[in-house]
C-alpha cells in the first residue's frame, strides 16, 4: 500500500485548514471507496488523508420545513434503507441500492459519491431530477449551491480545496409526482453504469409538467436533457411524445467511447433508456 | 508516524501500533494473525475481504485500520463457537458450496449478514445481496442453495438444521 | 443402479470445514521467522532492448535487503517446450509484464516503494500484437523464430478436397475466440525458504508440484532433488497455476538473502503476470451429406502465443485435432500456427484449445443443421461416436455416451417444444463436447499416476498421492475411492499433505485427469492394501482368504459375524510383529497411452468424456443484452464418484463459459492490459447466471476407477456455442467472435433487419 499520513479533525474549520496546510497531496477521506482505490491505481497521489469521519453532525437524514436533509457523510446503505427516503423520494433509495455492492454501500457516503465527480455516479441523476441543493462549508463563509452547477467536468467539482460539502437538501416533490431511475450496466451484478437515467414528472389531468430528465455517463458531467424535457412538457406522456423525447435525449448528449462501449452505443442506450424510463412513469 | 490503535475483533481487544495508511485487512492478517480473511483484489471488487463492522458487512481492504477503532469487528474466525460451526458454515459445508475456499470466508460473512437482516430471504434477494462477492469455482448455485436452506419464515433467527 | 456404499453418494468435501472456519492455510497466510517480502518489477513496454537498469536508489532504501536483475541469476534460458524463458530479462523485453528485476525487503510497503525507485531505460522497438501481422515479412522479430512462428502443427487424414467435392453442403466460416483471464480468487504467490543444507523449500499454489521441479531445477541451475515443494491450500487455478518465473524468482531471492521470502502478485500484477487463454483465429470448412453426416473438415488456426511459449504447443495441437474423436470424422486436415506476439504469454485455461475449437465446430454444426432443415439434436445423434470407436488418429474411445447425453439434455430442457415456440427474442441452443482424461503429450516421459496407502494404528487409512486438490474435490473423491475398496467410510480416510519429499511424483491437475488417472492409482493402491490386509488377517484368523470380507473397519469371516478382527487390532499386531512397519498398499496406474508419433497417430488418453449442453437465452433486442435464463448440462462422466462435487464442477464450468461468451475479454492498449481489475474485467456474478441443472450419464469406462472419466473441462467447452446457437434461435443472428457483447449483438441485429 502506498504510504500517506492521516489526520482526523474534530470540526470543519480544522478539516479545511488541514487540507489547505498539507498541500496538493491532501484529500478528504469519507468512505474510502473511491479515494483509496484511486490511490492504489496511482491516479491520485495521496499524501495526507483528512478523515471527515470524526466531525459530528455530518451524518443523518431528517425532514424539516418541507425539505429532506441528508448529511454528506451519510452512508449510501443508510439512504437505501431509510424509511424517510423510501416514502418521499423512493428514486433516491433505488439508486442507492444499485450503487456498487452491499459492502461498498456500507462504506461509501453520499458526499463522497458526489465529490468524486464521476459522470456515471449513481446518486447524481436522481438528486438533480429532485432539484437538490448542496450546503457547503467554506472558511470564507458557508454557501448553498445548486447541484446542477456543482460539476465542471469528469472528476472536477466547483469546490475549492478547502471547501467541504456538508449536506444535501432535497425539497419534497410536489404531490402526485412520479419518478423513475434506470441504471444500465454490462453485467447485472456489481457494475458501473454505462448510462443511467433519472426522471421526475408531475402528471395531472393527462398533462405532464415539471418534468426533469437527467442522464448520467452520457456527457462529461451529469446532463439535464432539456430537449427531452421539452418534448414531454404539456403532453399526456403518450408514446409518440416519449419517442420524441428519447430521440431528443440521444441527440443532446455527448457520450464517449471507452473500453466499456462505443459512443454510438451509449447514445443508442440513452435513447432506449429514456424511452423505458418515461414509459414506466405512465403506470 | 505510527498510531496507537485499540481494536475489538471477535470479542478480543488488541492494542496495536500501526501506520495510518494500512487497511483493516492488512492489520487483521499481519498484526493480529487472523489470516482467514483474504485479499482477492484490494479494491473492493471481489468481497473476499468481507468482515462485519458493527454488524454491517464491509470490504476490509477499503477501511483503514484506524477507522475501525470503536467498532465491533467480526471475522470468519469469530463465527464458530466451542468447536461448533455456525449454521451458515455448516450449511456451506453440507451443500457443497465450498470448492477452493478462497472466496468462502468473505462469502460466509456476507451470507450471515443477509440472514441477520432478513431471516427469510428469497433466492432473488440472496443473489442481489451477494453481488459484492465473486466466486469463480461454484457458479454460485450451491452458495445460494446453502443460504436459502437457512431461511426461516416469520422467525426472529435462523436455527441449526 | 450401483450398490456402492460410498462412491456415488453425495459427499461434502473433506477439507470444506477448515475452509469454512478460515483455518485453511494458503500461501500468503504463511508467516515464517525472518521472512522477507518480495516484489517483481515488470516491463512497462511491449517490446524493447534494455539499455540500463539503475537499482542504486532502491538499494539505499532502508529495509531493502536485496535487489536483483538478470546478472544475479544463472543467466540461462529455460522453458517448457521452447527455451525462451529467463528468470529476469537479460537484454530485451517482449511483452508488458515481463520480469526485469526483483526486490526483497522487510515489509511489503518497502518492497513496493523500492520498485518505484528502480530506473529502467529502454530502446523501444516496434511491437506487433496481431498474429497474422506478426507472420508477415518485415514484422518485428520477437524471439529467434523466423516469421515469429513458434510452432506449426499439421495433420491430415483421408482426402478432404475430394470429400468436399462429393458433399451436398459445404460451409466455410471464420471464428475468433478471445483471450480471457482465469480469474482465480487467489493471485499467484510463492513462499521460498532456504534450508541450511542448500535445498530450497517452496510453498506453492501450483497444479503441478512434482513436474514443476524439473523446470525450476533448470531455471535455478540446481539439482532437482534440492527443490522441495510443499502444497498449501490453493485458491483456484483453472489451468493458470503452472510454471511461472514468480516461483523461482522467490527462490533466488531466498537463496541470496538467506531468508524466507514471500512473493505475491496484487490482482493488477496478476493480470500482467499471469498466463491467459490462447486466443485463436479459426478458419473452418466442413462438408455434409444431405442427411447431415459430416464428410470432411478442414481447419486453419492462427494463435497469438504472446512473448514466450508456455503451453501453446499442446494447446494448439489440441485445438487442431481433439474434436476428431467426437464425431466420426474420416477426412480431416488441420494446420495450426503458434505465433509470437508482444502480448501476455498464454497458458492453460480450462478446455486447453478444445474449448476454442468446440466453439467453432458446434457453431458450424448448428448452422449446417439449420441449412439442411435438420434438428440440430438429430444431427448430433447421427454423427456421434459410440463406445469402441477408434478415431482416424488412433484415439481409442472405450466408452462413449454422447448420444445419451444429447437425449437426456433435450428431454430435460423441453427441446422440441421450446424450438417450436419461435418467440422473437427467446431462444434455445445445443452444443456438445468431447474431452480427455489425461493427455500424454503434456508430459511425454510418463502418463499415469502412483499412490500409496498406509493402514494406521486406529484402523483408518492414510492416502499419499502427489495429485493436486484445487478445490475440485479431488481429496474427497480419492477418499471415497479408497473407502469403497476397503469397506470404510470417508471419515476413516486421511489424505496426507502433498510434499515432494514424501508424496509420489504426480503429474498434477490438468487435462481433467485427477479422478481418472490419479484416482485409479488410489484404487489400485487400495486394492493392494486390501489384499495384504486379507492375507495377514487370514494368517491371524486361520481362515482362508476367500472366506473373508472387509466391512465397517473389520475383516470378518463370511457367515460368522463374530469371527473377525478390527483393522485397528490388525494394524497394531502387524506393527509389533514387524518392528514398527506399517502395512502399505502401492498402486501404479499405467493408462497404456502413447504420445502421438510423427504422423500424429497414437492414443493419448485412456478415457474420453462427453457432454451435451442446452442454453436458453433472452435477448433484449433494444440494448443487445443477452441473459442466459436456463441451462441444462448432461455429462458422460463414466461414473459419478461424488455427485455433490460433480455438479459443482459443472456449475462452475458453465459459469465460466457464460463469462467467456458474454462479458469477459482482455483489452490491450499498446500492449498493456487496460482492464486489469474486476471492475472492467467482468466475471459473472450471482445475478448473471441462471440455475444450472446437471444430468449425469454413466457409461462406466473400463479404465477409470469405478468407471469414472474427466469432468472439469468438458463443463466449460460447449457453453459459448450453446449460447451462440441459442442467440441464433432467438433473433436469427450468428455470432462468430467472442465475446457476444451487447454492442455486437445490437449491431448484428440492425444489420439483419436491413
Amino acid at each position: 500500500m502506498r504510504r500517506f499520513s492521516y489526520l482526523r479533525p474534530e470540526n470543519l474549520a480544522e478539516a479545511a485548514a488541514a487540507r489547505f496546510d498539507n498541500g496538493p497531496g491532501a484529500y478528504f477521506l469519507a468512505g474510502g471507496t473511491d479515494l483509496l482505490v484511486r490511490n492504489r491505481h496511482k491516479t491520485t497521489d495521496l499524501g495526507c488523508a483528512v478523515d471527515l469521519g470524526g466531525i459530528p453532525g455530518l451524518d443523518g437524514i431528517y425532514l424539516k420545513d418541507g425539505q429532506i436533509f441528508i448529511g454528506a457523510m451519510t452512508r449510501v446503505a443508510k439512504i437505501e434503507k431509510s424509511d424517510l427516503v423510501r416514502s418521499h423520494i423512493p428514486m433516491l433509495a433505488d439508486a442507492a441500492g444499485l450503487l456498487g455492492s452491499p459492502q461498498v454501500r456500507n462504506l461509501a457516503t453520499i458526499g463522497g459519491n458526489l465529490c468524486n465527480g464521476s459522470p456515471s455516479a449513481d446518486l447524481t441523476p436522481p438528486l438533480i431530477a429532485l432539484g437538490a441543493t448542496l450546503s457547503v462549508y467554506s472558511p470564507r463563509g458557508g454557501k448553498t449551491i445548486g447541484l446542477e452547477e456543482f460539476f465542471l467536468g469528469p472528476a472536477q467539482t466547483i469546490l475549492l480545496p478547502d471547501e467541504i460539502l456538508t449536506g444535501i437538501i432535497i425539497p419534497l416533490p410536489p404531490e402526485g409526482a412520479r419518478f423513475a431511475f434506470l441504471k444500465h450496466s454490462l453485467k447485472k451484478s456489481m457494475d458501473i453504469a454505462l448510462v443511467n437515467v433519472a426522471a421526475m414528472v408531475s402528471l395531472s389531468k393527462s398533462t405532464c409538467t415539471g418534468g426533469k430528465i437527467v442522464l448520467g455517463a452520457a456527457a462529461p458531467t451529469p446532463l439535464r436533457a432539456k430537449g427531452a424535457e421539452a418534448a414531454i412538457s404539456g403532453t399526456a406522456l403518450d408514446e409518440e411524445n416519449i419517442i420524441k423525447a428519447a430521440e431528443a435525449a440521444a441527440g443532446e448528449c455527448s457520450p464517449i467511447s471507452d473500453l466499456r462501449c462505443s459512443a454510438e452505443y451509449r447514445r443508442e442506450l440513452v435513447r432506449v433508456l429514456v424511452g423505458r424510463t418515461l414509459r414506466s412513469l405512465r403506470a | 508516524m505510527k498510531k496507537q490503535l485499540d481494536l475489538l475483533v471477535n470479542g478480543d481487544h488488541y492494542h496495536l501500533l500501526v501506520d495510518p495508511h494500512v487497511t483493516l485487512l492488512h492489520v487483521l492478517r499481519n498484526n493480529i494473525g487472523l489470516t482467514g480473511t483474504k485479499e482477492g483484489c484490494g479494491a473492493g471488487e471481489c468481497g473476499a475481504c468481507t468482515v462485519l463492522a458493527d454488524g454491517d458487512p464491509v470490504n476490509s481492504c477499503l477501511m483503514l485500520a484506524v477507522q475501525a477503532e470503536g467498532k465491533e469487528i467480526i471475522t470468519i474466525e469469530g463465527l464458530a463457537a466451542n468447536g461448533q460451526l455456525n449454521p451458515v458454515q455448516e450449511a456451506f459445508v453440507s451443500h457443497g458450496a465450498i470448492q477452493c475456499g478462497y472466496c468462502t470466508p468473505g462469502m460466509i460473512m456476507m451470507a450471515k449478514s443477509i440472514l441477520d437482516q432478513n431471516p427469510d430471504p428469497s433466492e432473488d434477494e440472496i443473489r442481489s445481496r451477494l453481488i459484492g462477492n465473486l466466486c469463480r469455482c461454484t457458479g454460485y448455485e450451491k452458495i445460494v442453495q446453502a443460504v436459502r436452506s437457512l431461511a426461516r419464515p416469520a422467525e426472529g433467527r435462523y436455527q441449526h438444521e | 443402479m450401483s450398490d456402492f456404499k460410498v462412491v456415488g453418494k453425495p459427499q461434502p468435501f473433506v477439507d470444506a470445514r477448515q475452509k469454512a472456519t478460515g483455518d485453511a492455510v494458503y500461501t500468503t497466510d504463511i508467516h515464517l521467522p525472518g521472512m522477507l517480502y518480495g516484489k517483481i518489477l515488470r516491463s512497462p513496454i511491449p517490446h524493447g532492448r534494455i539499455l540500463n537498469i539503475d537499482t542504486s536508489r532502491a538499494l539505499r532504501l532502508p529495509g531493502v535487503k536485496k535487489v536483483i536483475t538478470a546478472r544475479d541469476t544463472p543467466m540461462l534460458c529455460y522453458g517448457i517446450t521452447h527455451e525462451d524463458w529467463h528468470l529476469l530479462a537479460p537484454d530485451k523485453v517482449r511483452f508488458v509484464g515481463e520480469e526485469i528485476a526483483a526486490v526483497a525487503a522487510v515489509d511489503l510497503d518497502t518492497a513496493e516503494e523500492a520498485l518505484d525507485l528502480i530506473k529502467m531505460e529502454f530502446e523501444e522497438l516496434p511491437a506487433v500484437y496481431d498474429p497474422e501481422e506478426a507472420m508477415q515479412p518485415g514484422a518485428p522479430l520477437i524471439n529467434d523464430a523466423p516469421g515469429n512462428i513458434a510452432h506449426v502443427f499439421e495433420v491430415e487424414r483421408g482426402n478432404v478436397e475430394e470429400a468436399f467435392g462429393d458433399s451436398y453442403l459445404v460451409l466455410e466460416e471464420k471464428y475468433y475466440t478471445s483471450q480471457v483471464y482465469q480469474s482465480y480468487l487467489e493471485p499467484m504467490a510463492a513462499v521460498a525458504k532456504p534450508e541450511s543444507d542448500g535445498r530450497i523449500s517452496f510453498y506453492l499454489p501450483i497444479q503441478i508440484p512434482s513436474k514443476c521441479r524439473v523446470t525450476y531445477a533448470k531455471a535455478l541451475d540446481m539439482p532437482i532433488d534440492s527443490l522441495r515443494i510443499i502444497q498449501p491450500h490453493i485458491g483456484g487455478g483453472f489451468g493458470a497455476k503452472m510454471e511461472t518465473p514468480l516461483h523461482p524468482i522467490a527462490a533466488l531471492l531466498a537463496k541470496l538473502t538467506g531468508k524466507p521470502v514471500s512473493l505475491a502478485n496484487t490482482r493488477e500484477e496478476d493480470f500482467m503476470g499471469g498466463n491467459p487463454r490462447l486466443p485463436m483465429n479459426i478458419q473452418l470448412k466442413m462438408g455434409f451429406t444431405r442427411e447431415g453426416l459430416i464428410t470432411a473438415k478442414k481447419v486453419r488456426i492462427v494463435a497469438a502465443n504472446g512473448g514466450r511459449v508456455c503451453y501453446g504447443v499442446p494447446i494448439l495441437g489440441t485445438a487442431c485435432f481433439r474434436v476428431d474423436s467426437m464425431y466420426r470424422f474420416q477426412n480431416i486436415k488441420a494446420e495450426g500456427y503458434l505465433v509470437y506476439t508482444n502480448t501476455l504469454p498464454t497458458g492453460c485455461f480450462r478446455g486447453f484449445g478444445n474449448s476454442q475449437m468446440v466453439f467453432a465446430l458446434e457453431s458450424m454444426m448448428d448452422q449446417a443443421a439449420h441449412q439442411l432443415g435438420i434438428d440440430p439434436a438429430e444431427m448430433r445423434h447421427a454423427n456421434a461416436v459410440h463406445s469402441g470407436y477408434v478415431s482416424v488418429h488412433g484415439w481409442q474411445v472405450k466408452s462413449a455416451a454422447l448420444d445419451e447425453c444429447v437425449g437426456k439434455a433435450t428431454d430435460a430442457a423441453g427441446w422440441k417444444k421450446k424450438r417450436a415456440e419461435k418467440i422473437f427474442g427467446k431462444g434455445i441452443g445445443l452444443a456438445c463436447t468431447n474431452h480427455v482424461s489425461g493427455y500424454s503429450a503434456f508430459f511425454p516421459p510418463f502418463h499415469g499416476s502412483s499412490a500409496m496407502l498406509r493402514l494406521e494404528l486406529n484402523g483408518k487409512v492414510s492416502v499419499t498421492s502427489g495429485e493436486v486438490e484445487l478445490g475440485q474435490g479431488q481429496k474427497t473423491a480419492f477418499s471415497q475411492i479408497a473407502a469403497e475398496v476397503l469397506g470404510l467410510t470417508v471419515e476413516d480416510v486421511r489424505m496426507t499433505p502433498v510434499d515432494s519429499d514424501l508424496s509420489t511424483f504426480s503429474l498434477g491437475a490438468w487435462a481433467s485427469r485427477t479422478t481418472t488417472v490419479g484416482g485409479k492409482a488410489v484404487y489400485l493402491a487400495a486394492a493392494d492394501l486390501r489384499s495384504k490386509i486379507m492375507a495377514y488377517a487370514s494368517m491371524l484368523l486361520e481362515v482362508e482368504e476367500d472366506q473373508l470380507f472387509m466391512a465397517g473397519g473389520k475383516v470378518i469371516q463370511d457367515g460368522c459375524p463374530d469371527k473377525g478382527i478390527a483393522l485397528a487390532d490388525l494394524a497394531s499386531r502387524y506393527l509389533y510383529q514387524h518392528n514398527g512397519s506399517f502395512i502399505y498398499g502401492f498402486g501404479e496406474f499405467n493408462p497404456g497411452t502413447q504420445v502421438p508419433d510423427a504422423e500424429k497417430y497414437g492414443n493419448p488418453s485412456c478415457a474420453y468424456p462427453f457432454a451435451a449442453h442446452i442454453a436458453e437465452v433472452e435477448v433484449d433486442t433494444e440494448t443487445g443484452q443477452v441473459q442466459v435464463v436456463s441451462y441444462h448440462a448432461a455429462h458422460d462422466l463414466g461414473r459419478t464418484i461424488n455427485p455433490l462435487g460433480a455438479s459443482g464442477q459443472i456449475e462452475g464450468g458453465v459459469a465460466m463459459g457464460v463469462g467467456w461468451a458474454l462479458m469477459e475479454d482482455l483489452f490491450y492498449d499498446h500492449g498493456r492490459v487496460a482492464n486489469a481489475g474486476f471492475l472492467d474485467y467482468r466475471v459473472p456474478g450471482p445475478k448473471d447466471l441462471p440455475e444450472i441443472k446437471s444430468i449425469f450419464v454413466e457409461s462406466n469406462d473400463p479404465y477409470g476407477p469405478f468407471g469414472a472419466k474427466g469432468l472439469g473441462e468438458p463443463a466449460l467447452n460447449p457453453v459459448a456455442a450453446a449460447i451462440s446457437n441459442a442467440i441464433y434461435d432467438a433473433v436469427g443472428i450468428r455470432l462468430r467472435e467472442l465475446p457476444f457483447t451487447p454492442e455486437k449483438v445490437l449491431t448484428e441485429l440492425k444489420k439483419s433487419k436491413k
